[in-house]
């Protein structure tokens, strides 16, 4: 069965009126990842999905505040020289979070995260 | 990086040989230095970082009376590996230049032993050194099957990620699972009909009740931070896309791709007959040169490999340490397999000819000036080999045919091995070398 990571209560302080630019930034070598971010009040088909790495704009600060985002990866790493999968979330540049897991433990993770935006 | 960890366990009727007539398997060494050492280490050292480099060496080299020569010790390292590049599967696939895939897949070994036996009797310290690197030649046939299994591999990960990303805050609102059924089913079916427009509404229907029915059995619990449900949920969902398979297969595929390749390496091996550093010899170097060919569609069970492997002994070092043996100093073989897979089975023939000259004394001339005369030999090995893989790590063979004529006793030539080979870690059947276990 498929390992499943999930990071919860993530925290991002955004002000209203900012744009919120989320990206995911792929670390370890051939990693193979499609991101699906559930903006809130968006309906499902409206959701952007990140292919690999890339960055895509979820809204402005007032927006997503006080809602709750959630982010699910589907991954897979299957070079064999790589022992590790190691992805990079961003929030504006910033890092949110940094998921890592040995191959040893899971080649094809799945990788939750449940955002809050918060007033700074 | 992998742990390439091997035991070989089992063999019956192993033919006695020298180092220099070990059964040559048609391929370039996995870990060049222990080949031309004749080592069969059971653990091969694979550090990913240079920390771990140095931890490996220095654990194995210093002991009680400071730095020395490790025994049966076998280290293999890949310099570009040892740290992350960000590299996609596409840059991973298709470096940019040669150049730079030939660093990629540069890998050193050094390997080293305290009982390199000179005339079967003294015992003396060994080192080998090696290097090996390959060359992969992309073609139109590696790309589109690469595209290929991509985009179904993308399907499938995009509609999983794009499902995973509702599944939480709806089972977070809804209390049972038919109302969360009643909200999600048809949020499934949208993102299977955009992910895969082939698929017919019986297909999609079929999907949605194996789902549902499934998913009653989950145990659905809509309490807060409970995400058992949806990883049981989320994982029937890539059962059914059958991500595993298609996993397994870009990952087989990625080890075995079509078209050609040429595996490059080089070793060789450093003596101290008085175990002391300041007196030492090379008595040996290799050089290999395997390109091999994979075959694509109806044919691809099919693979052709030739090899190019030149030898060079140190004949002087030879006739001083090795009493009542004929070495010579060139060695060229050259040879052929052709190799059938079939699932778990699969045949090997293999043809390997030798040509092998030197250069002895024959006296002087009129003016004392030394002489030489040449001496050339040529030989001829064959071999068959049937191998089942009985399990994932387990895998039978057995090899019939007709080896080089060994030096201690030429006339036994016959090949009839059969082997048992355990493997353990991530160690894979390319990591097996069969023919280690005909080596001594």
């Amino acid at each position: 069965m498929r390992k499943f990571y999930a990071y919860k209560d993530l925290e991002f302080p955004i002000k209203e009126e900012t744009e919120v630019a989320f990206s995911v930034e792929l670390v370890s070598d051939g990693t193979i990842i499609s991101t699906a971010i559930n903006i809130p009040d968006v309906p499902p088909e409206g959701d952007p999905i990140i292919e690999d790495a890339g960055s895509v704009l979820i809204g402005k600060g007032k927006d997503l505040i006080d809602k709750t985002t959630f982010v699910f990866s589907d991954v897979i790493n299957l070079i064999p020289q790589e022992d590790q999968i190691t992805i990079h979330y961003k929030v504006n540049g910033e890092l949110l979070l940094a998921h890592n897991n040995p191959k040893s433990e899971e080649v094809r993770p799945y990788v939750l995260l449940d955002v809050k935006f918060v007033k700074p | 990086m992998k742990k390439n960890l091997f035991v070989l366990l089992g063999a019956m009727l192993v033919v006695s040989t020298y180092a220099q007539e070990r059964l040559n398997p048609l391929k370039t060494p996995t870990s060049p230095a222990s080949s031309i050492l004749g080592l069969q280490p059971t653990v091969v050292l694979a550090p990913k970082s240079y920390e771990a480099l140095e931890a490996a060496v220095y654990s194995n080299a210093v002991g009680d009376g400071g730095f020395g020569i490790p025994n049966d010790f076998a280290l293999e390292f890949t310099p570009y590996w040892m740290k992350d590049h960000s590299l996609s599967i596409h840059e991973y696939l298709y470096p940019k230049t040669i150049k730079e895939q030939l660093w990629r897949n540069a890998s050193f070994s050094v390997a080293s032993t305290q009982n390199f036996v000179l005339n079967d009797t003294v015992e003396t310290n060994a080192i080998a050194l090696g290097f090996r690197t390959t060359l992969y030649i992309p073609n139109k046939a590696d790309r589109r099957e690469v595209e290929q299994r991509m985009q179904e591999l993308r399907s499938s990960q995009t509609v999983q990620a794009a499902i995973g990303a509702q599944m939480i805050p709806l089972v977070m609102s809804e209390t049972a699972y038919e109302s969360f059924w009643e909200k999600s089913s048809g949020i499934i079916e949208t993102f299977l009909r955009k992910a895969y427009p082939g698929m017919t509404s019986e297909e999609i229907d079929a999907f949605l009740e194996d789902l549902y029915e499934k998913g009653r059995t989950f145990g659905y619990n809509s309490a807060e931070g409970n995400t058992n449900f949806v990883q049981l949920f989320m994982n029937h969902i890539d059962s059914i896309l059958k991500g595993e398979q298609l996993y397994n297969e870009f990952e087989d595929y990625i080890k075995n791709r079509y078209g050609l390749s040429v595996d490059i390496a080089y070793s060789n091996l450093i003596s101290f007959p008085t175990n002391t550093f300041e007196f030492s010899f090379i008595p040996r170097q290799g050089i290999w040169v395997t390109p091999s060919y994979k075959f694509k569609d109806q044919w691809h069970f099919l693979k052709i490999q030739a090899v190019l492997r030149y030898e060079w002994y140190n004949t002087g070092y030879y006739d001083r340490y090795f009493d009542n043996t004929n070495f010579y100093r060139n060695n060229f073989d050259y040879g052929i397999s052709l190799v059938g897979e079939f699932n778990r089975f699969s045949v090997q023939f293999e043809g390997v000819g030798r040509s092998s000259s030197s250069e002895i004394p024959s006296g002087f001339d009129a003016d004392n000036n030394a002489l030489f005369r040449k001496v050339k030999a040529s030989d001829f090995q064959y071999i068959a080999t049937f191998a089942y893989n009985l399990t994932e790590q387990i895998n039978l063979s057995y090899s019939l045919g007709n080896r080089f004529e060994p030096v201690n006793d030429p006339q036994s030539t016959l090949v009839s091995f059969l082997g048992l080979n355990f493997g353990f870690g991530a160690a894979d059947k390319s990591d097996l070398d069969l023919t280690l276990a005909n080596e001594e």
